[in-house]
């Protein structure tokens, strides 16, 4: 996917605008203390209003500024993207309740047929077997404590 | 001869089986992820990092410093064989190496690099350990005022240098500051953006991250270029004897990289970067035959090459004298370092003196161990290459998660880690730095407490900052900075010149 770079940056400037709202949100219900003994709340409400400030100044910088300065389209790879995400949550939430051996046994196979080209057998041969390599260093020779199949 | 006693006292430290082979492998994995383009000193130290918990502190940075120089020296092994630079630090040597070994001079240039970053590495090594403990001496008088306007300074430096707008390096900063602000408050004790969960109260793991932001965006980065990377030459050990000619050509450039290096390891940001553009630059100005750059010139590598080395000592400095991270890199040393409850800065040197002698001593035989180990192996290292990324990439993913759950053993660390890998893709693809992210989080926390003390003991005078004179310098350096700013922008100075490269 190709997207323009102006578009990306008002893009992250919207999504920062955002975040400065939020710590500015929790900013405010904060202790601000006084000149003397600045509470917690303070330099979380500094900071919040000069990202706002600046994720402002980039928004309006994108919307309005030259074009030919913007430099060529940026390729956006959203598979890569989405499949590495998805396989990396699964795995945080499958992780301590399905043990680590068939929690990444299963995601090395999901990532090798996604990127490589692998049939399924051998998907799931390489897959075990680096799982089972990385276990035995990981956990018996760095003393790693990995969750355990807990069945 | 102070010097020399904590010296040896550092050597007794290095010396033994185990930190040996930490720093054996630090040096040989920093080295494997500068050969492997895509994977720099940063990723190949965040990786390393959560598995370094385990080990003693002095053999946990000793092999995370292993990687940090030893990336330097596999950079060049990729710029020269193949055109292709290992990391940033190798950009420059592309230029004239690749036309060597295009030559057949394949085997001179890697010598040459060798050498060069060995003697640079070197003397960097000593300049660190003459200059380190007088600063340390100084900075024990600086007070908490001086403290906060010195790392606003150093992150300033960093919005000016860095190769992304300015505008939105200091956005990066911003950010980096606020994310340092979520967990308990460390003058008070409230909780901040925590939302009641205990899984935020020590805030969010610098370690997970230090591996999204630069290790999963990477692998994300490099899955769009997944280029079938074969070396076409591979020079044989009999190849790599350089001529009496080639040596004598280097000497010069060698010296002046080693200078160069050195001074810009100072800079914070992108020092490593720069000073190979400048010894670039510094050469083709000084040399009889400046047509020769460009089409296999031996100063365009050895100078470069030894000045990147050569900031390793150097960026050290501020890291364990002042406790400020110069660049990314040592940014995760200085995790790895309060991770074990070594704090860097002036005290360093009396309270973990087995730290900080044992990490010259470790660089020292870390340099050696890298000479003697890279021109045999050089061969093994650009095989490497041959590895298609399309297996190396899971593997990699793999070691990320197995070390990021040994960190706390909290699944949640998995999730963050993925979260700030896409967020690194994303702003990187669109020319944001994350590096003064990085160096911001790592900061924030200190910066607000100087901040704060400083509030407290002149009872909320803001004038405390420009009181005494480490302050007023600082300060003084702060408001230079931001009218030299205000002066390119008024005459339409871009960085696109320094992103362009010589």
């Amino acid at each position: 996917m190709q997207v323009d770079p102006r578009r990306g940056d008002l893009v992250i400037a919207v999504l920062l605008l955002a975040l400065a709202a939020f710590f500015l949100w929790g900013a405010w219900r904060m202790p601000a203390g006084t000149f003397a003994v600045p509470g917690p709340g303070v330099v979380p409400m500094i900071l919040g209003a000069l990202l706002a400030a600046t994720a402002l100044v980039l928004f309006i910088k994108a919307l309005i500024g030259d074009r030919s300065e913007a430099g060529v389209s940026v390729a956006f790879g959203v598979a890569p993207i989405a499949i590495v995400f998805a396989a990396l949550t699964a795995v945080a939430l499958a992780f301590e309740r399905a043990g680590f051996l068939v929690t990444l046994s299963v995601f090395m196979f999901v990532m090798l047929r996604a990127v490589s080209r692998l049939g399924t057998l051998r998907s799931v041969l390489v897959a075990v077997g680096i799982v089972l390599a990385a276990g035995w260093f990981f956990d018996s020779v760095l003393g790693v404590n990995l969750p355990r199949v807990p069945w | 001869m102070d010097i020399i006693h904590y010296l040896l006292q550092g050597f007794s430290v290095v010396l033994t089986p185990s930190n040996l082979f930490y720093c054996l492998i630090g040096v040989l994995w920093g080295t494997v992820v500068g050969v492997l383009p895509g994977l720099g000193p940063l990723a190949g130290m965040s990786l390393l990092l959560p598995l370094t918990y385990k080990l003693d502190p002095a053999g946990a940075i000793i092999m995370l410093s292993g990687i940090f120089y030893g990336a330097m020296y596999g950079g060049s092994t990729t710029s020269i064989l193949l055109r292709i630079p290992g990391e940033a630090a190798s950009i420059v040597t592309c230029i004239d190496g690749y036309e060597m070994a295009k030559q057949g001079r394949a085997g001179p240039a890697l010598v040459v690099c060798a050498v060069g970053s060995f003697i640079g590495g070197t003397v960097s090594i000593v300049g660190l350990m003459l200059f380190a403990p007088p600063l340390a001496q100084a900075m024990l008088k600086v007070g908490p005022a001086a403290e906060f306007a010195l790392m606003l300074l150093a992150l300033i430096v960093m919005s000016v240098i860095s190769t992304s707008s300015t505008l939105k390096t200091l956005t990066m900063i911003l950010l980096g500051l606020l994310l340092a602000t979520i967990g308990l408050d460390p003058i008070t004790g409230f909780a901040r953006y925590t939302f009641g969960s205990l899984h935020f109260s020590d805030g969010i793991s610098f370690v997970a991250m230090a591996l999204g932001l630069f290790g999963i965006s990477e692998i994300l980065i490099n899955f769009e270029n997944i280029a079938n990377l074969k070396p076409t030459i591979k020079p044989t050990l009999k190849s790599l004897v350089p001529q009496w000619t080639d040596l004598k050509a280097s000497a010069g450039p060698i010296g002046r990289g080693t200078v160069i290096g050195f001074l810009f390891g100072f800079v914070p940001g992108i020092s490593h970067v720069i000073s190979t553009f400048v010894s670039y630059a510094v050469e083709k100005k000084l040399s009889r035959h400046p047509e020769q750059f460009g089409h296999g010139a031996i100063a365009g590598v050895a100078g470069p090459e030894t000045a990147n080395n050569a900031t390793t000592g150097s960026c050290m400095i501020p890291l364990l004298v002042l406790g400020i991270p110069a660049i990314p890199a040592t940014a995760i040393l200085l995790s790895a370092m309060m991770i074990h409850g070594v704090q860097p800065g002036p005290q360093l040197m009396s309270e973990h003196p087995q730290v900080f002698w044992g990490l010259i001593a470790s660089m020292y035989i870390g340099n050696l161990m890298l000479l003697v180990l890279n021109l045999p192996l050089v061969g093994v290292f650009v095989n490497l290459l041959r590895i298609p990324y399309v297996y190396l990439a899971p593997v990699v993913l793999l070691i990320c998660v197995v070390g990021i759950y040994s960190v706390s053993a909290r699944p949640l660390d998995i999730f963050i880690m993925a979260a700030f890998g896409v967020l690194g893709y994303v702003l990187r693809k669109f020319d944001f730095d994350v590096a003064p992210l990085l160096l911001a989080v790592v900061l924030g926390d200190r910066m607000e407490v100087n901040l704060r003390r400083a509030l407290v003991i002149s009872d909320g005078d803001y004038g405390i900052f420009l009181q005494g004179a480490i302050s007023q310098v600082f300060i003084g350096a702060i408001v230079l900075l931001a009218l030299l700013q205000g002066a390119a922008w008024l005459f339409g100075f871009r960085k696109k010149a320094l992103r362009q490269g010589p």
